[in-house]
């Protein structure tokens, strides 16, 4: 059956058609960084969607590959799912799918690699306030990597932002636990 | 550094989600279309001008590089579907 998601703008059919075919798979996966602040309604653009999947073996990764690009998708590093495996994920590096014919929006997606990503997905949360039937990294997570880590402009405003939506709810703990996290694996 | 405006507007926004998140998606959904929309326009016309798709492939450059801190000169399999 096909996912159901509400008001679909561009972004989240997008991300629809996507995370599909992972779930289809039964990959493990998270949606991190910007879309996360867009789904929580904040007004501002962007040009990727940054998805974080667990550590699969090459043959995994080629069924995959192979049904994503039945999907209207591909793959704009090459169409071998062996080198895409070897010369990318395996090496740590992120591959972008677009769909057919378009430049943006673009899908980044890596295998974690450390254990804060291995943290994150251990973690990872739907949110129902976004409407997305999807699963993300925790608030506390995203708000943490765009403080400590990222810290651009637009990451300190999508932060703020998700801290206002959840000001009740966010664990300062839980922050500063894992900015910790973050000096120690990527700092 | 952003300046003070900027942030209360920011905040501002943020406030309007935590009263009517529905409707503030409502809102925002044709300006991500439309800005979606108007990216892939312009990268489709920028192709089209000599020299364009070298353009966008230093654009995804620089910007890859910006976010990641490497860039893997990997757009060749675009630029050649655009070529063609």
């Amino acid at each position: 059956m096909e996912r159901q998601v509400k008001d679909k703008n561009l972004l989240n059919k997008f991300v629809s058609d996507f995370i599909g075919i992972v779930e289809k798979n039964g990959i493990k996966y998270i949606i991190v960084s910007g879309f996360v602040a867009i789904a929580h309604g904040r007004s501002r653009g962007t040009e990727d969607i940054d998805l974080i999947i667990e550590r699969i073996s090459g043959q995994q990764f080629e069924r995959f590959h192979r049904q994503i690009l039945g999907k209207n998708f591909e793959c704009i590093h090459g169409t071998s799912a062996k080198n895409l495996y070897n010369d990318y994920l395996a090496e740590n590096l992120a591959i972008r799918y677009v769909k057919k014919d378009s430049f943006v929006p673009e899908m980044e997606l890596k295998l974690a690699k450390d254990e804060i990503d291995e943290q994150q997905l251990r973690e990872r949360v739907k949110l129902p306030l976004t409407g997305l039937p999807f699963y993300f990294s925790t608030i506390e997570t995203n708000i943490a990597f765009k403080e400590e880590l990222l810290k651009s402009p637009k990451d300190i405003e999508d932060a703020r932002h998700l801290r206002l939506i959840y000001a009740e709810k966010l664990s300062e703990e839980k922050i500063s636990q894992i900015k910790k996290l973050i000096k120690k694996c990527r700092l | 550094m952003i300046d003070k405006s900027r942030m209360e507007h920011v905040e501002w926004w943020a406030k309007k989600c935590r009263q009517n998140m529905k409707e503030c998606q409502r809102q925002v959904a044709p300006f991500i279309d439309a800005q979606i929309e108007m990216a892939n326009d312009f990268y489709k016309r920028l192709a089209k001008t000599k020299g364009g798709m070298e353009k966008i492939r230093q654009l995804k450059m620089q910007r890859q590089k910006r976010r990641t801190g490497c860039f893997h000169n990997s757009f060749l399999n675009l630029i050649v579907r655009y070529n063609h």
